[in-house]
Order: C-alpha cells, then structure tokens, then sequence
C-alpha cells in the first residue's frame, strides 16, 4: 500500500502570488491588429470618461501561462482521483464533449442568429427535451434553468402558477429532513413556506406522516428520490396519490436521477416537476462550482405554466415560442446554458438508451460494493437496502479519538477528496459515500484502505499537513474580511 | 452480456468479484428497494451507444448551415459581445484541475480555484469601482433579479421598485418572473431620447420605492447619466441598481462605484466567453460592503493557514442555502465557476493598457460604422444626440426585418430588427460593432444598406 505513504497531485508544486503582485508595467498578453479606422479617444467621445484605467494586472503570454498552471496544480480534481461525495455526484468528464461543445460551429453561434443559421443548434435542443422526457416518462421539458437551484426555483414558480390559476392561495411546500438545502431556500424564494416531515427509521417518508401535515394548504411536495439516503421512497406512488387527492404536487428532486436510469422514471409514479442536474446526471464538468445548467420536466398538469420561450415544431422547423398565456414567463436571457446541453447531448449519444442503465446499474453496483468494503468499520443509521450511495455515521469511532470532520480532514494527507460529511442533516454526523460508476474497483479499494488505516490510527492530530495549505483559519477569513486585494497605490 | 463501455472500468469480470462481495447474485438482487410497480422495464428511447467518430459525423451535419460552416459576418450584440480571446485561455480552462475539480468546500485542496476567485473578485470590484465582489452568478439577468430581491431585503418597509425602459427587454422579463410571487410592484421609468428620463424620475420615485434600476450602456447602446440618475434615486432612499451587460464599456466609461451604485452588475460573457448560443455565461454581481451580508452566492476570502501562509477559503457562507436553508439570502448553489475562471484569465491576460486599447477600437470601429451608415442616405441615427460605446440604433429604410433577411441571405447578419421586442418598431436596427469587425466588414455593411434597404 505504497500510496498510503504520500498524498497524489503534482511532485513539483510552487508558490504563485496573486497576479496584482507580479504585475510589471508595461507588460502584455495580447496583440491587437493595428486600428483600420480613425482613432476616436474616450475622451472625446463622452461627457464624462473614467479617469483611472483599471488596475488590470500587466503580464506577458508564458507568464500568464504559469501563473494560471502552478495555481491549477493546488487542486484536487476528478482527474487526479476519487471524489466520493455522497449526492454531488462527481463522475468522469468524457473529452469530446469539450472539444465539440468549444468548436467554432457550436461556441461562435448567437442566439438571435437568422433562425436558418439556427436550425442545428435547435435540432440539439429538441433531442435534448426528448432525452429527458424519456429519461423520466414525463410530458414537457424546459432546458432553461442555469443550474439545478434555479431549476428547483422555476419548478416552485410553476407550482404557484398552478394555484394560482385555479384561484386559491397555498402556501406550504412539504419537504423531508433529508433535502438539500437547496429546497427549503428555493421554496422560500418562490414565495412558499415550509414544513418538514421527519422520515420513519427505514429512511423513507411514511404515508402517516403526510396524512398528519397534509391539509388544503400544501401547495406540492418536495423530496429527492432516492433520497440522500441512497434510499428509493418506497412509498412514492402512495404519497403522489395522497397529494394528487388534495390537488397538491409532487416536486421530486432530480440531484439523485443518476441512480434510476432507467430503472424508473418518476411520470411513471405521478411526478409533477423534477429539475435535472446536467452535470450529475449527464456528466458535464463540475468547473470547481459551474457552470451548471438545471432543465425541468413536468407532467400535464404544469404544461401550460412552462417558461418561455419554447420550442415547437411547425411545418418541420423548430422554432421558438417567445409568449404563451399561462407561461410563467423567462427565468434567464436567451435560451439557457446552451453551452452544457451540448455536452448532455454528446454523454447521452455515446451511451445510447442502453447504456444510461448501465451507468445507474454501475453506480448502485459500486455503492454498495462500498457499503460493503465498509459495514463492520463504520455505523450504518439506517439499514435498508441503498442505490448509488451509502450513509454512514462515526457512532463507532466516538470512544477513539475520532469524529466525521477529523476522518474527512485526514483523507486528504492520502490524496483523496473526502466524502459528504453532516448531510444528509437528518443522521449526526453523517458520513455519505458515492462512488459512481466511473470508479474502477482498485480506486475504491484505496479509498477503502485509506479509511481503515485512518480508524486504525485514530491519535493523529495535524490533518491535513501533506498538502500545499495546512489547515486554512476559516474564522479569520469571515472575522477580518478580505474579499479583494489591496492594491499599494 | 451487455458490450463493454468506454466510460465505464468495471469489467465482466470486477463486476462478478464486485457482487460476490455484496454478497448478491446479481446486479437485480441490489434493486430490490425499488418497489415493482414503479420499476421501469423498457429501454429509454435515446438510440443505440454511439463512438466518438459517430457523435462528431453527426454535428458536423447538424452545423452545417450554421454561422460558423458559412464564415458568416455578424453585427449582433444586444447582451452578447463578439471579442477577442486568447488561445491560452481556453487552453488554460481545460486544464482538468480547473475544468474537473469540485466546489471549493475543502480549501486545503482547492487554493488553486480560490485564489482565481480572489482574483476575479478583486478585478471586478476594480471595473464597477465597488468595494465588494461575489464570486459569479449564472448571468447579467439574474444578477439582476438577484440585486432586486437583494434591495427588498435592504428595504424591507418598501413595496415599490422602477426599472428604466431602456433595460434589456429580457431582463425585465426575468425580473417580472422572479418577483411574480413576492409583492413587488414593479413599474417602468419612460426615456426621453433613448435615455432614461431624469425628470420623470423624479416624479415617480418616493419614500416607498425600494430600489431603482438602470442599464448603462443601455438596450439601444446609449450611455445614461449614472450620476444624476442615482442622485434622484438616493434623495429618496431607494438603493440604486446598475446593470452593464458589455462590461467592455467600463475601460473608458465611469465606474458605476464612482456614480453612487449601491449595487452594480453585469455580464462577464464580454471578457472573451463564447457567445455558445446564449450560455453559459458569467453573471458580475457587486455591492458597497455595509451590504455585504445580505449579498446572494458565494464569496472568497483571504485568509491564514495553520503555518501562518496567505491562504483562501469561501467565506461567510452563513447567507447561504445550505447552512442557512430557507433563511438564506438566495437559493442559489453554484457559482459560474469555470467561466468566472475564463473572464480572470482574459482580464489577466488583456491586462491594463490592452483592455483600455480594445475599448478604444470598439468606440472608434462604432464611430466609424456610424458615418457609413449614414453617408448610405438610406439609414438615419435614431438617438443622435447621445454618446455610444460600441452598439447603436439606426432607422433604415423600409422595414428592418425585411433588410435582416435580405442580408443574412448574403451571409451576414447585420444587428438585431428591434421589432423582435417591439412589434410596433418596424425600422429599427440595433448594431454592435466590436474590434473583431475590420473596416472591410464595416464597409460591406453599409454597401449591404446601400443595395438592399
């Protein structure tokens, strides 16, 4: 176990200040052709034009070369290793998918291009829609939400506008105590108020529990399935007809798609509204935090409420439907992020409808081979039978010197990111392992490894130190804030 | 048995050992927590796994009547801006350490991300002329809507919030969205020559008006007066918004920091993001720093390590969704990591003198094109008597949409027809000229004016 010795990453890491710093006037990384035109100064040409020019750093090509590469090599990447975070979903990033979605003929193309020089890019949406109303059985999609949060925004828009329409006010959203947070706060910004259903021992929402909070004030239901459990909701198809009796909702939220690939789609069960997470389901790059890009798919009911503009085929050209009545109009400029459909499109054309089972298949194959690798060594709160990804807590670590927050910090010194840790906030000190599908089965015996030595040596103070920043003081950071660099003059 | 995918490593074979570790026969007996009757047993309809040669034949095909397969010219801004870019930045961003890496939750393993941010937070706060950066936002629309609810949380007692008529019409429509469910009374502050009225300003704005929104350079390209806007709107209370979409413009125009912006935003697509189509993007969201608490997404700060190095964390997360859950300040999640990486590495590389110098050939290129135009005899400037960066609105001859198809025929797109916002507006054309456009282009526009119009 020789890669316990020494964390990954580059051999060769070096120090790079911020670029303020090394900036030397009179430097530059560009060359702009010669003006072909009469020179017209800002001065001139405005009432009032800014007095100081920016305080740009100033650095030639290769310099800005290294600046930007000794920086990158301070990261951990999927590239280098696993990321075993429970519920981000962090999978391999096919490259050709880079390299289509930043071709000239993809990344040149404006959106109110004359609609002829448009037709292959909709062509591109509309296959995209009818993946994701495959994917999940349900009959409206809309690609506009930037990323996941917004998708869940604009889904709880619908939900109003649902309402709305048949004239009455509901102001409660029903989430589990296993959502992200994402949900809670999505539903306040829509307009909404909650009230959480604590999940039964089995982790999984009992019909009881609904009937005691259900009343004709609940405007829909918000719960990912599976949950961040890794459980299915056995009970779904119960719970979307309890609601469906009240004339409330089923939200589900999509971040856990990844697991059910065809294996069941949530129009089967009666879900209104589901926001897809591109870049957890579809494997569009993760980009250190975006760009993302959040489609929704809804059910009948909500199909009149879907943001504009919308495609639409008429006399075998797609167009874009700029207004419709009950629409509750545009969540974003211009079409969404166009730029990570592509990469969808292009994950989901190589693996084909087949191979998007096999993905989930894999995913759930490799959790729980986890699951395995890991029961005698760490507490499992719930057990019951878990898909693409596995919650433990540290209640056997507690006597050692040992807690969720020391094992995570201590992975790092074996050059591994660590897993979830306090999520889902329903289990204390929670400890949540996803693998996916794209991990052979030596990285997760690594990891496995390196958790076991951890629990094996449990004295060790100082984690991370095998690392370019020790512990970084997050207190100071909020305490003094320093948000921008202070320039000398 | 299924053929083996290049995407995934589990062999026939691991996958025996990796069940028989499970304990289970096979991958069903792992399935059993999904209840039959919602178990799905068809195939998903997306066709059969397709090579890498099979994907690109097929996009090739598909982009073959696109603007780039026609080496199409195009004078189409309106929210999206044609400029330069390096070839090392898109280099730089498919490094896997930047384009593959996760959130900078654990700062310990992500100093290369953060420090980025910290740079694009200190280069953007330095272009606004703000005190107060976040880390991105998706885009210049939401940033916007972000930085109305942000005014109704400063503004609490408030309930009345005007938005100039010359902000992006989609904007507006975004912002109509977001504040649907909220009680917000929105209403629209009228121009006077293709800029927002002062004087109807002043009349409309109150001690109930939370905040007061204005573009600058504005949808039809003209430059407001930032300063007397925002004077009006501070007599009253109400914070003042600014939006920039072609953030170029801050080269050589007045910080709106400088202006009295309580908030400042924009679009970061300016700073050589590919125009893709209308995304991803990269929205700017800044603020004075007394606001700083109630700003939505995230932000990097500066701090210390164990031994005392200069370090970087994500700070004051206590806004955010995931500690702060319904109470939050936005639910937003995700920065626009990547593509805020993209802008600092063009602003880093552009640098000072040559960000200043692009914005001149942006202003001079209009200038010129402006002069074409008109010597045509056939296109009129519609707000002649107000000062321009790079995009401006003629009157042609005849209807604009007509001339638009006529022309994009030809294989160039010569602006936006404005009716496509504005039914009633047949003439109106909106036109970008940036440093890309070469006086040949500029010149083969106008004699497209010239025969066509």
């Amino acid at each position: 176990m020789d890669f316990l010795k020494k964390s990954t990453g580059h051999s060769v890491v070096l120090e790079e200040a911020p670029s303020f710093e090394i900036s030397r006037e009179g430097a530059t990384a560009i060359g702009l052709p010669a003006l072909d035109v009469p020179r017209v100064e800002p001065k001139k040409a405005f009432i009032k034009a800014r007095v100081r020019k920016a305080r740009l750093p100033e650095l030639s090509e290769p310099e800005v070369m290294r600046h930007f590469t000794r920086m990158s090599t301070w990261n951990y990447a999927i590239d280098l290793g696993i990321y075993p975070l429970g519920s981000c979903t962090m999978k391999y990033n096919p490259r050709l998918n880079e390299e289509i979605a930043r071709s000239g003929e993809l990344s040149e193309a404006h959106p109110y291009d004359p609609p002829e020089w448009s037709q292959g890019h909709l062509q591109v949406m509309w296959e995209l829609t009818e993946d994701l109303k495959g994917v999940t059985g349900m009959p409206g999609v809309s690609l506009q939400p930037a990323a996941g949060a917004h998708g869940e925004l604009t889904g709880l828009m619908l939900v109003a506008a649902y309402h709305k329409a048949k004239k009455r006010d509901r102001k409660t959203i029903l989430t589990a105590d296993t959502a992200h947070g994402t949900n809670p706060a999505s539903a306040a910004l829509a307009g909404f108020q909650i009230v959480q259903i604590a999940t039964g021992e089995d982790g999984v929402i009992h019909p009881e529990a609904l009937a005691a909070v259900l009343n004709d004030d609940v405007a829909a239901l918000m719960t990912t399935n599976p949950n961040t459990l890794g459980i299915f909701e056995k009970n779904i198809q119960t719970i979307a007809n309890m609601l469906h009796e009240k004339d409330a909702l089923l939200y589900i939220d999509g971040a856990n798609l990844n697991a059910v690939l065809g294996l069941s789609r949530p129009g089967d069960f009666g879900a209104d509204v589901i926001q897809f997470n591109l870049h957890k389901t579809f494997s569009t790059p993760h980009g250190g935090g975006g760009p993302g890009s959040g489609p929704i798919a809804v059910s009948e009911r909500l199909l009149p409420f879907l943001p504009t503009p919308r495609l639409e085929k008429q006399d075998g050209k797609i167009v874009l439907v700029e207004s419709t009545p009950q629409s509750i109009g545009r969540v974003k400029a211009f079409f969404g992020n166009y730029g990570m459909f592509i990469r969808a499109w292009c994950y989901i054309r190589a693996l084909g409808g087949e191979g998007l089972r096999q993905v989930s298949e894999n995913a759930i194959l490799n959790a729980n081979y986890m699951r395995s690798q890991l029961k005698d060594v760490l507490h499992m709160p719930v057990n019951a039978p878990t898909l693409h990804e596995v919650v433990f807590n540290d209640r056997n670590q507690r006597d050692l010197n040992l807690d969720t927050t020391k094992m995570a910090k201590r992975l790092i010194d074996y050059g591994m990111h660590p897993m979830t840790v306090h999520f889902p906030l329903c289990v204390k000190s929670a400890i949540m392992i996803e693998p996916t599908e794209t991990e052979s089965r030596s990285e997760m015996d690594r990891f496995v490894c390196a958790l076991k030595e951890i629990i094996k040596t449990p004295d060790v103070e100082q984690a991370p130190t095998r690392v370019f920043r020790e512990k970084v003081d997050e207190t100071k950071a909020a305490r003094e804030l320093r948000l921008t660099y202070k320039f000398k003059d | 048995m299924t053929v083996q995918h290049r995407f995934l490593p589990t062999t026939a074979a691991d996958r025996a050992d990796l069940l028989k570790a499970c304990g289970v026969q096979s991958i069903e007996d792992l399935l059993t927590g999904i209840p039959e009757n919602v178990r799905f047993n068809g195939t998903l309809p997306s066709g059969p796994a397709q090579s890498e040669m099979e994907i690109r034949r097929r996009i090739r095909t598909l982009m073959k009547d696109g603007r780039y397969a026609k080496n199409a010219l195009s004078f189409i801004g309106a929210g999206i801006y044609d400029h330069m870019c390096p070839a090392a930045v898109n280099q730089l961003t498919l490094r896997g350490e930047f384009l593959t890496s996760y959130t900078p939750y654990q700062p310990e393993m992500s100093q290369g991300t953060l420090q980025a941010l910290f740079e694009f937070q200190t280069m953007v706060a330095e272009l606004f002329g703000m005190e107060v950066s976040n880390a991105s936002h998706y885009d210049a629309s939401t940033s916007l809507a972000e930085a109305a609810l942000m005014a109704m949380r400063l503004n609490k007692d408030r309930k009345r919030l005007l938005v100039s008529s010359s902000v992006h019409p989609e904007y507006v429509q975004v912002l109509k969205t977001y504040l649907a469910n909220l009680g917000v009374e929105m209403s629209f502050i009228p121009l006077d020559g293709g800029v927002t009225s002062v004087n109807s300003l002043k009349s409309l704005v109150g001690e109930d008006v939370m905040g007061v929104i204005i573009q600058s350079p504005n949808f039809y390209g003209c430059v407001e007066d930032l300063e007397a806007l925002g004077a009006v709107a501070k007599s009253k209370g109400a914070l003042f918004i600014v939006s920039t979409p072609e953030t170029l413009s801050l080269a050589v125009l007045p910080p709106p920091g400088e202006c009295g912006a309580d908030i400042a935003t924009g679009e970061g697509q300016s700073f050589g993001v590919p125009q893709s189509f209308g995304g991803p993007f990269v929205g700017l969201f800044t603020s004075k720093l007394e606001y700083v608490r109630q700003m939505p997404g995230r932000l990097c700060g500066e701090t210390v390590d164990a031994q005392g190095r200069r370090s970087y964390t994500l700070t004051l997360s206590t806004r955010e969704q995931h500690i702060r859950r319904d109470k939050a300040t936005s639910n937003i999640c995700t920065n626009q990591n990547l593509m805020a990486l993209w802008a600092t590495i063009w602003l880093t590389m552009t640098g000072k003198e040559g960000f200043y110098e692009l914005a001149v050939q942006n202003l001079s290129k209009t200038e010129y094109a402006k002069e074409k135009l008109l010597s045509t005899g056939k296109a009129k400037l519609r707000f002649a008597n107000q000062r321009t960066f790079n995009e401006f609105v003629i009157d042609i001859n005849g209807s604009a949409q007509e001339f638009f198809t006529k022309a994009s025929a030809l294989g160039v797109a010569p602006g936006v027809a404005l009716s496509r916002f504005d039914a009633t507006d047949k003439t109106g054309l909106l036109i970008c000229v940036t440093e890309k456009k070469s006086r040949e282009d500029i010149d083969r526009l106008a004699q497209l004016v010239r025969e066509l119009a």
